[in-house]
């Protein structure tokens, strides 16, 4: 495939995002790439007729301005409960990864990442967001790479950075940090902050080599996230979503006793365990999209504008996969969707 | 990714003659019809001077024929840039449509060899740089582009259409003779006939098939069991995602043709049972 653009080759900037500090150091990462100016991100992003699998083969990258909706409330999707308010906020639309399984190819148009660089007017956000909740008393947890993997592009982006600074200096909420990269290194000389929770996407082995492309080897993952823990940092591990694959069940139980024999416990902050799941419309544009994968084609139940395993098979992974981590992790630290 | 598909040809667009003649020589096409050049690889159309032309000769052309891998709008521009050399080759990534003033973005995912500008396409010759201070970004000028990529944009995605340019000119009054525009283009028909070679592949894998002794065999169950098309849509699906992950289904299929279901009731349970089998 030499005959195509390498990644980011072409960088979109909106005339409006030009002078951002994020925005210079950005481009000083990519001192070969053509700059082509817009308007409106939403002028190539929400272009008709894309073709989200093409342009995975030559992601550009978009650097915008967000003027509105900083913070939207949490996803039924995932499996925070009653006892935090979760919210999250968009600073960057799409990932550097390719899952097989991930909603983004059915939630957007473009495979192209948009990076958001007036990282001020979040902050004046969420400071403002904060001072005015009426339920002071509730913990704020803000996921911060929600429609992304922030910390993949943290050396280029240094964004996960900015808002680690900025937490040191405003209480009230804590932040996720979702990740299935190895780039701990980027964020490793900051000292380790409580109210920062950073969150691991773990598969087996095999389940990784087929539906997680271009993401770092679970093995890689694993050391990262040991490597952060062993810094001081609170953990979350996520296996979400759990694939049931031949051998499923031997391949997350060897995960769980290659991680668990030697993580430190009192850096673990939580478990979250999940089964396959999508909104209904963006699984429709994603089995167009992308009418390779294997996913698209397996038995999902559609119930109520979801699709999902069924019942019956998101009870049988989720007591596997709880009764296995029920091994190593007491009952309160397990999250489950179901 | 390794399946590329090279039967759809690929649909240039011109819009004189003289730029259309040192392709067509190049590439060998040869007169078809409707004023079409082909071969089996290209379709050449000369569309006339003007966006409105453009978009209505690439309309047409896709309208005669909707199968076109890419499309690809190749001509001569002005520039109002004096360090640009005449004879120099630009790809397009950017075309500003100067009446209406929206901008519109090819998807640049094929290397090439050129450097890339931003094109302005105006309705009227431009003689005067200062008609394109409005975008000064856009340093090359001609007045088809916008026509073409409207009307390509209809049929292909934004990956599969392309401009590519050779500056001609300063925005000088005076006309380059037919000769030297010739001798301009046939100075890089090496380069654009690399470039052609690239947008003939398709970036996309055509959806999956699975196997045709396989397919008979499902197929045969299909009949047999006399499945609703709902559930003969299914079973296939299902079995193309077996295929997929390369699942043994010989034996599963072996095992289908002992059973003879002779009630509806009998057929939807064997269905399940053969679905379930196949998606493990």
């Amino acid at each position: 495939m030499n005959w195509l653009n390498k990644p980011f080759s072409h960088i979109y900037i909106e005339h409006g995002a030009k002078d951002y500090p994020a925005t210079i150091r950005i481009i000083e990462s990519f001192p070969r790439a053509e700059i082509i100016f817009i308007n409106n991100y939403k002028e190539v992003f929400n272009r008709r007729n894309q073709s989200f699998a093409a342009q995975k083969l030559s992601q550009k990258l978009i650097l915008a301005k967000k003027k509105s909706d900083y913070i939207y409330d949490g996803s039924h999707f995932v499996q925070e409960g009653d006892e935090v308010d979760y919210f999250y906020t968009a600073l960057m639309l799409n990932c550097l990864y390719d899952c097989s399984y991930c909603y983004l190819q059915g939630m957007f148009s473009s495979a192209n990442l948009v990076q958001f660089v007036n990282l001020e007017d979040y902050f004046s956000s969420i400071t403002d967001f904060i001072s005015k909740r009426e339920n002071k008393q509730k913990p704020v947890l803000l996921s911060i790479s929600h429609d992304c993997d922030l910390l993949a592009f943290e050396k280029v982006s240094g964004v996960c950075r900015e808002w680690i600074r900025f937490l040191e200096d405003h209480s009230g909420f804590e932040i996720e940090i979702r990740t299935k990269s190895a780039n701990f290194s980027a964020i490793q000389d900051l000292p380790p902050n409580d109210r920062v929770l950073l969150a691991w996407t773990l598969s087996p082995h095999i389940v990784g080599k087929r539906y997680e492309k271009g993401a770092p080897a679970t093995r890689r993952r694993i050391e990262n996230a040991l490597m952060a823990a062993s810094h001081g940092w609170s953990i979350r591990l996520c296996f979400d979503p759990v694939i049931p694959v031949e051998g499923w069940r031997e391949g997350y139980s060897d995960l769980l006793n290659e991680i668990f024999c030697k993580f430190p416990m009192e850096q673990l902050r939580d478990v979250t365990v999940g089964t396959f799941r999508m909104n209904g419309d963006y699984f429709r544009k994603m089995a167009q999209a992308r009418p390779t994968e294997e996913l698209v084609y397996r038995d999902f139940e559609h119930k109520n504008g979801v699709v999902s395993h069924t019942c019956d098979e998101r009870l049988e992974i989720n007591d596997f996969m709880t009764q296995q981590l029920l091994n190593y992790v007491p009952e309160d630290k397990i999250r489950t969707w179901s | 990714m390794n399946k590329l598909k090279k039967n759809r040809p690929v649909l240039l667009v011109v819009a004189l003659p003289v730029e259309a003649r040192p392709l067509a020589s190049a590439l060998n096409l040869k007169f078809h019809s409707h004023g079409e050049y082909r071969n089996d690889k290209f379709t050449l159309i000369i569309t006339g001077v003007g966006r409105i032309a453009s978009a209505i000769s690439t309309t047409k052309a896709f309208s005669l024929n909707g199968d076109y891998e890419s499309a690809l709008n190749f001509g001569l521009c002005g520039s109002g840039n004096s360090k640009h050399e005449v004879g120099e080759m630009r790809y397009v990534n950017r075309i500003r449509e100067m009446c209406t003033g929206r901008d519109f973005f090819p998807d640049p995912l094929i290397s090439h060899q050129w450097k890339e500008s931003a094109i302005q396409c105006h309705d009227l010759p431009v003689q005067d740089r200062k008609v394109m201070d409005f975008d000064p970004l856009a340093e090359i000028v001609d007045m088809e582009s916008a026509g073409f990529f409207q009307a390509a944009v209809q049929f292909l995605p934004p990956h599969s259409i392309h401009c590519i340019k050779v500056v001609s000119d300063y925005l000088n009054v005076s006309k380059q003779s037919i000769k030297v525009i010739e001798a301009l283009i046939h100075l890089r028909i090496s380069e654009i006939s690399i470039f052609l070679e690239r947008i003939c592949r398709s970036v996309i894998i055509s959806p999956p098939k699975i196997p045709a002794d396989f397919q008979e065999s499902v197929d045969a169950i299909s009949k047999s069991w006399r499945l609703t098309k709902t559930q003969a849509h299914k079973l296939n699906r299902t079995a193309i995602g077996a295929n997929l992950r390369g699942a043994d289904f010989g034996l599963v299929i072996d095992n289908c043709k002992e059973v003879n279901p002779t009630s509806k009731t009998d057929r939807n349970v064997a269905f399940k049972n053969l679905c379930r089998e196949l998606a493990k």
